[in-house]
């Protein structure tokens, strides 16, 4: 049962991804919604979980793009590994952390999904750096700010699935 | 034996190696079949979805196209005395030379329902597919000028890649003067006219359109306006910075062009 809602979850945010997100796009900067899904994903069930969520949601997305198949797939596993850092217990009393730490794994994302797409083109890396990933990563990352504010917080925590060590 | 006690508390950094492995398979097998087919297989699954969604969004932009439709209507309506008269002359001279008329395009109209863009990556989704004749690499127009290509295709869905993509390319010349160039991608939302030496005839406005030295695309299609030239570069080119004469943000509609041009591309 829980698959079938963590599916519909990331159907609805990939058709949200490409239909709504545009048009909250700042000079060609639009938000992850898809990632906003994978970090949840990640913080609820842990990191396995979060990890073939992740690279399930990523290949599905990138079948929508021009970019190469399986960029999406590396750049969310890896994202969705270290968010799944954030739903252990040793964060749940430690805000400054788990924003630190979700930062971080937002950016890791945007880091290594442009880094691949760039390949080949005009941009250094310094360009990217600063007129893409940074302000990608700062844009997703205010999405995922909301989105946490909106929901309860025991939706957040860890749940049943997630490893305990 | 330790590798499994390994395997059990490690399985964390098992399952991100497998997915970081399958992802790196992935990316270096792009452009297999399989793939090719995969895409189409998730276009129509996603398809119906984006569609419905689609008609949503588009809400938000009625009142301002209407607006600029007006204004176009007005401006097409004096454009087209001008154009008649073109065409009559154009007509007088293509028969005294035994032209072919080659103005017969194919035109499919079809709807936008979905974008995926960032600062590198520029495609929409057309709610056409196979199914009207639609194939991989066709030109996709409006009446502003050139969008893009398709880049891939299922039943009932496709992808077109447009010109902001960082991986479009398209040979195109320069209607006043006839100077040759290749039009591509600059950085977010950005395209350059390259390969023009620097003492070409060349200038801000210039009108530049599709070459149709190209299997792809039709010759005489708008591609854009130069906005900005650039000479100070110790190279042999100029930089022309271009502006598209489509106004991406507001795509809707496109029409495919089915009809191929027959020459050799480049």
């Amino acid at each position: 049962m829980t698959i079938i809602i963590y599916i519909v979850l990331f159907v609805i945010a990939i058709v949200l991804q490409l239909t709504v997100a545009p048009l909250f796009a700042i000079e060609g900067i639009a938000p992850d919604l898809v990632l906003l899904v994978v970090v949840f994903v990640a913080m609820k069930r842990g990191k396995v979980w979060g990890i073939a969520a992740g690279f399930v949601a990523g290949l599905a997305y990138d079948f929508f793009g021009t970019a190469f198949l399986g960029v999406s797939s590396l750049a969310n596993s890896v994202a969705a590994f270290l968010a799944g850092l954030l739903g252990g217990p040793q964060f749940e009393e430690k805000p400054a952390e788990m924003i630190g730490l979700l930062a971080t794994s937002v950016f890791i994302h945007h880091l290594i999904y442009f880094t691949i797409i760039r390949i080949g083109s005009f941009y250094s890396f310094g360009q990217l750096l600063v007129r893409v990933i940074l302000p990608q990563s700062f844009y997703t990352l205010v999405f995922v700010a909301i989105f946490y504010s909106i929901l309860p917080k025991s939706s957040v925590s860890h749940g049943s699935g997630y490893s305990k060590r | 034996m330790r590798f499994a006690e390994w395997f059990i508390t490690g399985r964390d950094f098992v399952a991100l190696l497998i997915a970081v492995v399958l992802s790196l398979v992935l990316i270096l097998t792009n452009e297999g079949r399989q793939t090719q087919m995969l895409r189409a297989w998730t276009f129509g699954g996603f398809g119906i979805l984006l569609e419905q969604m689609s008609s949503f969004t588009r809400y938000r932009n009625l009142q301002e196209e209407n607006r600029w439709l007006s204004q176009r209507s007005a401006d097409l309506m004096l454009q087209n005395s001008e154009l008649y008269e073109a065409l009559v002359e154009n007509q007088r001279l293509r028969e005294l030379l035994a032209f072919k008329n080659e103005s017969g395009q194919e035109l499919v109209p079809a709807k936008v329902i979905g974008r995926n863009e960032n600062s590198l990556i520029h495609s929409v989704f057309l709610a056409a597919g196979e199914e009207d004749g639609l194939q991989k690499d066709m030109a996709v127009v409006t009446s502003q000028g050139l969008v893009g290509k398709i880049y891939a295709v299922s039943k009932n869905q496709a992808t077109a890649q447009l010109l902001l993509d960082r991986n479009f390319r398209v040979g195109v010349i320069v209607q006043r003067s006839r100077v040759n160039g290749v039009v591509k991608w600059l950085d977010s939302g950005n395209v350059i006219l390259s390969e023009v030496a620097k003492r070409s005839d060349v200038r801000i406005g210039d009108r530049v359109v599709t070459s149709g030295l190209s299997t792809i695309f039709p010759g005489g299609l708008e591609v854009g306006y130069i906005a900005r030239l650039d000479d100070a570069d110790p190279g042999m080119f100029i930089e022309i910075a271009l502006q598209p004469s489509v106004d991406f943000s507001k795509l809707e509609e496109v029409f495919v062009v089915k009809t191929r041009p027959g020459s050799v591309d480049f």
